[in-house]
Parts: structure tokens; C-alpha cells; sequence
């Protein structure tokens, strides 16, 4: 039994047609990515999982709760990022997880703690309307983690950070899994998906048309099947990676001709634009 | 009780940092220990002032500023992240009521200390203030739940405001505003605590109190279950 549960939600915003019919089962634990274009429905699909939008159809469950029916006595155990969860502006960083600290009854000591995880400590008598939009975002992601739920939405947690911010984030991801939180979380980034999850899915026009682990899904793509050659003097030269080869590639290997060798799997984000027919926004 | 005091905490907090709130908790009580201490007119009434100003308190500052609180709350999502992480959404409300309840007791009996009344009548002073106060945070509480963002609330609270707290005042210079203003419970504490000052309290205008208080309640009860606190 998933700990996260969907079973064919639909969707409709008047005549559009956002969901057609999406399922998926989270175990416990699982580091969930949830892939697509910009407006495929990822932000609706939280908003639903979470209870914050009715469903047209279908069903969806949290720790075995229908999403409509979680009480407030179960909200501490279920945290969410996302974009529309305002911070008070006025109040500054360590104040604004303060207001958190004490919904939650959670020790103040705490909330240092989240603060130096996020990169934000420096920062945490700053007024949070002052800060830059990264900053912002990586407050939005210190509640969940100041709350410590078994289960984290993080919208698109990473996006508008520099690589080395989003790295660290991605360590404080990897150690909450490691105690036993289940992540879902949305993303543009690709190379995000591969490095942090267990498994992703393709969001495209209302359905998951691809789910799985990132380097498996990457390997069923693979239709060439070719070792991709460049050789020292810069041509290029492509042979077919199976046993046909290797006679080949040893000579080459032996007159120390070759400067890079590749195979031609893609990466996800070309199996995502070829699925999807689109190109990712950022 | 915990997630009301957190939001009491809360709002002690961003209250503390918001000017546009501060000026509409601390103008009127500072307007009338200014105006006691420096204008004094030979026939004007006892406590002309401190009754004046007092009832434009009550009917300003509790509904514009719940009014506000609450439509800011919603415009900028922090209520969603509140409701989100388990605050029900009376909590959420008792939690602001009660921080802009405490405040107002305050100012008002800083008021009632410098008008120099009677220890019983302070105490007269307080509950028929203090009930009106009330009646002003649920109106200010249902424009707040009825209304998408601030500036619309304010829109809203404002044409409110100025009827219930001028009203009283220029019903002194009319007869047939007098009528008018007989329905608002402004004009019901204005009565009740001008009598103060003179022994000559008709307890029958408290009477617009408790109704304006059932009407207010029921008003309330329409937007919320229309609107929900989102
Ligand atoms: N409240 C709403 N009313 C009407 N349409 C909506 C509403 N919320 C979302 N939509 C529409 O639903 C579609 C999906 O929106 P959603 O925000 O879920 O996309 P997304 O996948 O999160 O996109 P992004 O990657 O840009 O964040 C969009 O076409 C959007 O216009
Ligand atoms: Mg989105």
C-alpha cells in the first residue's frame, strides 16, 4: 500500500481538460518526481493530492486518507512548498518560522537548525519581503522541513537557485528520505530528476506517459544502440554497441586515436522532449 | 488554544511592524489626551472629547483593522499556508479578534484613566466600549472574509467606517440625522457614555448594541458560509 495514492483524477478548469486520468502509487520513503511541460498540471495534481482542489473524478490518498477528508490533526504530518503559500513579509526569516515553531509546538532550537540547512541563517533577521527570490523560495521549503512531516510536496523546490544552493538542498532532500520522509516533488530540471529520484513520471496532456526509474527509462529510449566515437584527429565515427564492434574499438584503442567515447542513449531531458513534443520551460 | 496563540503572537509581531496598523490602534487615544490637555473651551460639554473620539475609535480602528488583517492574509497566501498546516479557520479568526480585542482594551483604558471617571463608571465606561468593539471586529471580520484582497476591503470597510464613527458626531448638529443615526451602535454607546459624565445613563441604547451584535453576527455567518475563509 502507497503512501501516496492516485487512481484516474481528472481535472477540468471550465472547458479544459488539465487531468484525464492520472495513477500512481508511492511507496513509503520514495523520492517521487513528477515531470512536464509548464502547465501540464503538476501544481493542480499537488493541489489535489493535498486537498486544497476537488478532483472531478477519481481518487487520491495520503497516509491512507482520502485527500478531502484530512483533518487538522493530520496536517503536521503531511508538509507542502508551493508558490502560493504566502510568507508575512513584514516579519523576518527566523520570526516567519517562528509563527510555524508554534503552530506546530516544535522547540525553537529548531528552527536555527532548519535555517543553516536551507542557507539561510545569515540571512534570518532580514524581513522576508527583502529577500532575493531564491532566498524566498528556499524559506518556503525551511517550513515542511522545520515541521518534519512524513510526507513533503515540494513545487518546483529548486528552481531559481544557483547550482550550488541547489546541490545543498539536494543533500538536506536525501538525508530527510534517509530518516523516512516520502518526497513528491515537481521539477523543469532534469539533471535534478536523475541525481535525486527513485522514480519519475512524464506529466503530458492530462496523463503519465512515462514512469519509472530515470536510467531505465533513459535505456528503453535508447533505439540506436551506438557508441558514439570521436577520434583524436576530430572526426566522428558511430558503431553499433554490441560484440560487432569490439575488434573494431580495441584497434582504436590501441593506436590511441580515440578522444571521447559515448553511447547513444539519451538523457532524460531528450527522451522528455521527444515524449512530450515540447520543450521544457525553466 | 495553541494555533490561537500563535496567531496572537503572530499578529503582535507583524502589528508591530506595520505603521499603517499601529497609526489606526494609537491615533485616537493619543488624539484625545492631546486635545484634553490643550484645548479648553468654556461651555463645552464634560469629556466632550474623550466621548468623541472614543466612539470614532471604536467605530475605526476594530473593523478597519480586522477588515485589513484578514483580506491581506488572504491576498498574500499566508492564511492558506495557516489553513494548511491545521488551523481551523474560527481559531484563525479568535486568534486576530482577540489580539485586536486586547489592544483596543488597551487604548481604551488609557482613555477611560485620563477622562478622569469614577472607578464604577470606568468600569460602565469599559463594557459599553468594549461591546462595541465587538460588534466592530465581527463587521470588520465578515468584510474581511467577503473581500479577495485589501485594497477591495478597504473599499468595502471604509463607507462603513465613516458612517458608524462620524455619524454619532454630526447627529449633534441635526435633528433628523439623529433618527437615522438611532440605528447604529455607535450612536447607542455615544449616548451611553456621554451620560456617564452626567448620571444620566438610559440604558435603552444599549439595546442597538445587542442588535447591531446579532446582525452583525448573521452577517457574518452569510459571507463565511458563502465564502468560506478563502
Ligand atoms: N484556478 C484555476 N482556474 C483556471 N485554470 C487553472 C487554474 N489553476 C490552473 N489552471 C490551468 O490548469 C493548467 C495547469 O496548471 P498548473 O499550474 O497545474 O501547471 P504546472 O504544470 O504546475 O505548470 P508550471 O510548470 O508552469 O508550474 C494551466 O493551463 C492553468 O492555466
Ligand atoms: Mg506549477
Amino acid at each position: 500500500m502507497g503512501i501516496i495514492q492516485a487512481s484516474e483524477v481528472c481535472k477540468s478548469f471550465g472547458e479544459k481538460e488539465v487531468l484525464k486520468g492520472v495513477s500512481f502509487d508511492i511507496a513509503p520513503g520514495e523520492i517521487y518526481g513528477l515531470l512536464g511541460p509548464s502547465g501540464s498540471g503538476k501544481t493542480t495534481l499537488i493541489k489535489i493530492l493535498t486537498g486544497q482542489l476537488k478532483a472531478d473524478g477519481g481518487k487520491t490518498e495520503l497516509l491512507g486518507i482520502e485527500s478531502g477528508r484530512i483533518g487538522n490533526e493530520n496536517r503536521a504530518k503531511i508538509g507542502i512548498m508551493m508558490d502560493e503559500f504566502g510568507i508575512y513579509e513584514r516579519l523576518s526569516v527566523y520570526n516567519n518560522l517562528c509563527v510555524m515553531a508554534d503552530l506546530f509546538g516544535i522547540d525553537k532550537s529548531k528552527i536555527d537548525e532548519t535555517l543553516k540547512e536551507v542557507g539561510l541563517y545569515e540571512a534570518r533577521k532580514t524581513p522576508a519581503g527583502k529577500l532575493s527570490k531564491g532566498m524566498k523560495s528556499r524559506l518556503r521549503l525551511s517550513r515542511p522541513l522545520l515541521q518534519n512531516p512524513e510526507i513533503m510536496f515540494l513545487d518546483e523546490p529548486t528552481s531559481g537557485l544557483d547550482p550550488a544552493t541547489a546541490d545543498e538542498i539536494h543533500e538536506v532532500l536525501l538525508k530527510k528520505r534517509k530518516a523516512g520522509c516520502t518526497i513528491f516533488l515537481t521539477t523543469h530540471n532534469m539533471n535534478e530528476a536523475e541525481k535525486m529520484c527513485d522514480r519519475i513520471a512524464l506529466l503530458s496532456h492530462g496523463r503519465i506517459i512515462e514512469e519509472g526509474i530515470p536510467a531505465e527509462i533513459c535505456r528503453k529510449y535508447d533505439t540506436l544502440k551506438k557508441l558514439n566515437i570521436v577520434l583524436a584527429d576530430g572526426s566522428a565515427k558511430s558503431l553499433p554497441a554490441n560484440a560487432s564492434s569490439a575488434d573494431e574499438l580495441a584497434r582504436l584503442l590501441r593506436e590511441g586515436k580515440i578522444c571521447t567515447v559515448h553511447s547513444s542513449e539519451p538523457n532524460l531531458e531528450t527522451v522528455f522532449t521527444e515524449l512530450t513534443g515540447n520543450k521544457l520551460g525553466v | 488554544m495553541r494555533h490561537i496563540m500563535a496567531i496572537f503572537k503572530k499578529q503582535f509581531k507583524d502589528t508591530l511592524k506595520n505603521p499603517v496598523l499601529l497609526i489606526q490602534f494609537v491615533l485616537y487615544p493619543i488624539m484625545i489626551i492631546v486635545m484634553n490637555n490643550l484645548v479648553d473651551i468654556e461651555e463645552m460639554p464634560e469629556n466632550y472629547f474623550t466621548v468623541m473620539f472614543t466612539v470614532m475609535y471604536i467605530g475605526m480602528c476594530p473593523l478597519i483593522t480586522m477588515a485589513s488583517i484578514v483580506s491581506e492574509e488572504k491576498e498574500k497566501g499566508t492564511l492558506r499556508t495557516l489553513l494548511m498546516s491545521g488551523v481551523n479557520p474560527f481559531s484563525y479568526l479568535a486568534g486576530i479578534g482577540l489580539f485586536i480585542f486586547a489592544v483596543c482594551a488597551a487604548g481604551l483604558t488609557i482613555i477611560v484613566i485620563q477622562g478622569g471617571y469614577s472607578f464604577a463608571d470606568s468600569a460602565l465606561y469599559l463594557a459599553f466600549t468594549l461591546s462595541g468593539c465587538i460588534v466592530s471586529e465581527i463587521l470588520g471580520a465578515a468584510i474581511g472574509v467577503s473581500r479577495p484582497s485589501q485594497s477591495s476591503a478597504m473599499g468595502v470597510a471604509v463607507p462603513f467606517m465613516a458612517v458608524f464613527s462620524f455619524l454619532p458626531m454630526l447627529s449633534e448638529f441635526n435633528e433628523n440625522l439623529a433618527d437615522v443615526a438611532g440605528m447604529a451602535y455607535t450612536y447607542g454607546i455615544n449616548n451611553l457614555i456621554s451620560g456617564l459624565s452626567y448620571d444620566t445613563i438610559e440604558y435603552d441604547n444599549f439595546y442597538v448594541v445587542i442588535a447591531s451584535f446579532f446582525a452583525v453576527v448573521l452577517l457574518f455567518a452569510i459571507t463565511y458560509r458563502r465564502n468560506g475563509l478563502e
